[in-house]
């Protein structure tokens, strides 16, 4: 007779555990959307912006760090940014020049001033819509916010292929937003597996 | 029989020095395309050059995703939202739209001192053309005369589109400039593809006189919007020119006009109202069937440098007719004119000017072509010209023209021109 000592039967209890939570599957309680946007009237199909709409009922909490949108070779970059409602956003300027950021969007007016190099300004987006951007100095610059009630967005690449992941089970509206095409939405319904959804946007 | 040797040994001799290899002009460049996408030959637009033009030297749709050297911004799109208190942002071509044009003839008149004339080049042409931003255009050429050196502005305007672009409408746009006038039956520039100009287009009833093809600083109002199902179409325009072909003038009366025009079946004049799949162009190029009819009006005070003859005030009125049947080009038109001749010895002199052509696409590189005018003045002889023609595309971008002119009874007041048969061999090359 074999006596094997008592922390023997505690490893391979604990084996045999990790092994059958890896192997059963686990109750979903989130799943992805996919899909692709195409943007006819732009050069590719890129920087649209796929979101869900306002939730009834439902409010989320905007990110504790600011999200960067910055200034690279006199571009805004990225040039489409998704954020929640109440999001800050940072501006730094990475360029040698000076750069100005200001918004003529009618609900959003504000203008951070001209600054310099390696200097960051900051702003709060806390209301919902696209707001435009735009340089006093440099007028080819343009970026876009594109702010949400939701925290459930993605931005397209070029082929137009966007991932919203996480999203829990229910019945949402869809939303696109491009800047040369008339934004869309769809009504959609999400269970336990992932959801496609194609968008074709024009002008 | 020499003659004819002599004939068929210069045609020889220019096709073997014709090889000037590939060359894309502006709008070639701009979407790496071949010429035939919208011209028959060069220089006369199909259907789908017609829409290009219509939608201001745009694809008429989704033209971005074919654009493959793209635009230089000039200011982004964005700040449009700030108009009035922004400058409207607009855009400039990335490459520099830019084309060269060289005419090269050979003049054939058997019964002239001098029978055969080297006219190399005949001219050479440099055209700038291109949109600029999504609601304004522009175009514009200066010719090179080779025989006198002599420089010149042949056309150049600016267009705004003035409503919003929607696909296959272009209701309304304003062009200002040295402009080549909707009025033209058919245009001399993007139409015609024989040297001869068309009669209707030409014809002048005094000295210094006016004609359809002459380009003149005005300005007009032109629109155009594809028909029901995506087909044909309604063309218009109407402007007030100066009316002394860009000269200054001495009196304050502007020219005016207006034209009109409707196209049953093929091509919507402004490409598709919807959006389709894009269609394989055919190698033979675009065809279709379908028939255009359309009407005009030009009214005009000139001052004719004719003695004892102090201003001429005229009009001209007319019709056209445009049938296409795939390969076969029919068309001709009417115009009929009266001129009002004041001072010493008032006068009026009634005339008019009818054309027919046929074009055939014989092969997608050899278009044989056969026209025939009559010219009537009140005060002179029926003129008769037959012009058979043949354009051959040695290359895409390279046009051997053969061309005959037959006049019958021609006769100008006191003169006998009737030894006025002539011929012309024209090599032209675009890049």
């Amino acid at each position: 007779m074999t006596i094997r000592p008592r922390g023997w039967w505690r490893f391979m209890y604990g084996i045999l555990l990790v092994t059958v939570l890896a192997t059963t599957p686990a109750r979903l309680d989130a799943s992805n959307i996919e899909g692709q946007v195409i943007v006819k009237s732009a050069r590719d199909n890129s920087n649209a912006v796929v979101y869900i709409d306002k939730i009834s009922g439902k409010t989320f909490t905007p990110p504790p760090t600011p999200v960067p949108l910055d200034q690279v070779n006199l571009t805004f970059v990225p040039h489409v940014l998704p954020v929640l409602v109440g999001t800050k956003v940072a501006f730094p300027n990475s360029d040698d020049i000076r750069h100005n950021v200001f918004s003529p969007t009618p609900w959003s007016k504000f203008n951070l001033g001209t600054y310099p190099k390696l200097t960051t300004k900051y702003y709060v987006f806390d209301k919902p819509g696209t707001v435009t951007l735009l340089c006093n100095v440099h007028a080819e610059m343009s970026a876009y916010v594109v702010v949400t009630e939701t925290p459930y967005f993605a931005v397209t690449d070029k082929a137009g292929n966007f991932t919203l992941k996480n999203v829990p089970p229910g019945k949402y509206v869809l939303k696109v937003w491009h800047e040369k095409a008339k934004p869309a939405s769809m009504p959609i319904v999400v269970e336990d597996r992932t959801v496609v959804a194609t968008f074709e946007l024009k002008r | 029989m020499r003659f004819v040797f002599r004939i068929i040994l210069w045609i020889a001799t220019i096709l073997t020095l014709t090889d000037t290899g590939w060359a894309l002009p502006i709008f070639a460049r701009r979407f790496e395309t071949s010429c035939m996408t919208c011209h028959v030959v060069i220089p006369k637009l199909n259907a789908f050059g017609i829409a290009f033009r219509n939608n201001g030297y745009k694809i008429p749709i989704n033209d971005a995703r074919l654009i493959k050297t793209p635009d230089v911004a000039l200011g982004a799109p964005a700040w449009k939202q700030l108009w009035p208190k922004a400058v409207w942002p607009g855009a400039i071509p990335g490459i520099p739209p830019i084309a060269i044009r060289v005419l090269t003839d050979v003049n054939i008149r058997p019964s002239a001192p001098v029978n055969v004339n080297f006219d190399f080049p005949n001219g050479l042409a440099a055209y700038f053309a291109g949109p600029a931003g999504d609601s304004f255009s522009f175009f514009g050429n200066v010719f090179l005369l080779g025989a006198t050196n002599t420089l010149f502005v042949d056309r150049a305007y600016g267009q705004f589109r003035l409503v919003s672009e929607t696909a296959g409408q272009n209701w309304l746009n304003l062009k200002i400039g040295r402009i080549d006038t909707r009025a033209e039956p058919f245009s001399s520039t993007y139409r015609k593809v024989t040297s001869q100009n068309y009669n209707v287009s030409d014809f002048r009833v005094v000295g210094n006189g006016f004609g359809f093809r002459d380009h003149d600083a005005g300005m007009e109002l032109w629109g155009a919007a594809t028909g029901p199902d995506n087909r044909g179409g309604l063309e218009y325009g109407a402007g007030v020119v100066q009316g002394t072909a860009g000269r200054p003038e001495n009196n304050n009366f502007k020219d005016y006009y207006w034209a009109a025009s409707y196209k049953v079946g093929g091509l919507g004049v402004v490409g598709s109202r919807v959006e389709v799949e894009p269609q394989t162009t055919p190698p033979e190029g675009y065809q279709e069937t379908s028939i255009l009819a359309g009407r005009f009006m030009y009214v005009g005070k000139g001052q004719p440098a004719l003695p004892n003859v102090l201003e001429d005030r005229f009009t001209r009125t007319g019709f056209k007719i445009d049938a296409w049947l795939k390969t076969l080009n029919v068309y001709g038109a009417f115009v009929e004119g009266e001129d009002q001749l004041r001072g010493a010895t008032p006068r009026t002199i009634d005339s008019s000017a009818i054309m027919a052509e046929a074009d055939y696409q014989l092969l997608p590189w050899v278009m044989p072509t056969f026209r025939f005018e009559k010219t009537n003045y009140s005060d002179r002889r029926n003129m008769v010209l037959l012009v058979p023609a043949v354009s051959v595309l040695v290359r895409a971008n390279v046009r051997v023209l053969v061309e005959g002119r037959f006049y019958n009874r021609l006769q100008a007041a006191g003169i006998d021109r009737t030894g006025l048969n002539e011929g012309l061999v024209r090599l032209e090359f675009l890049f």
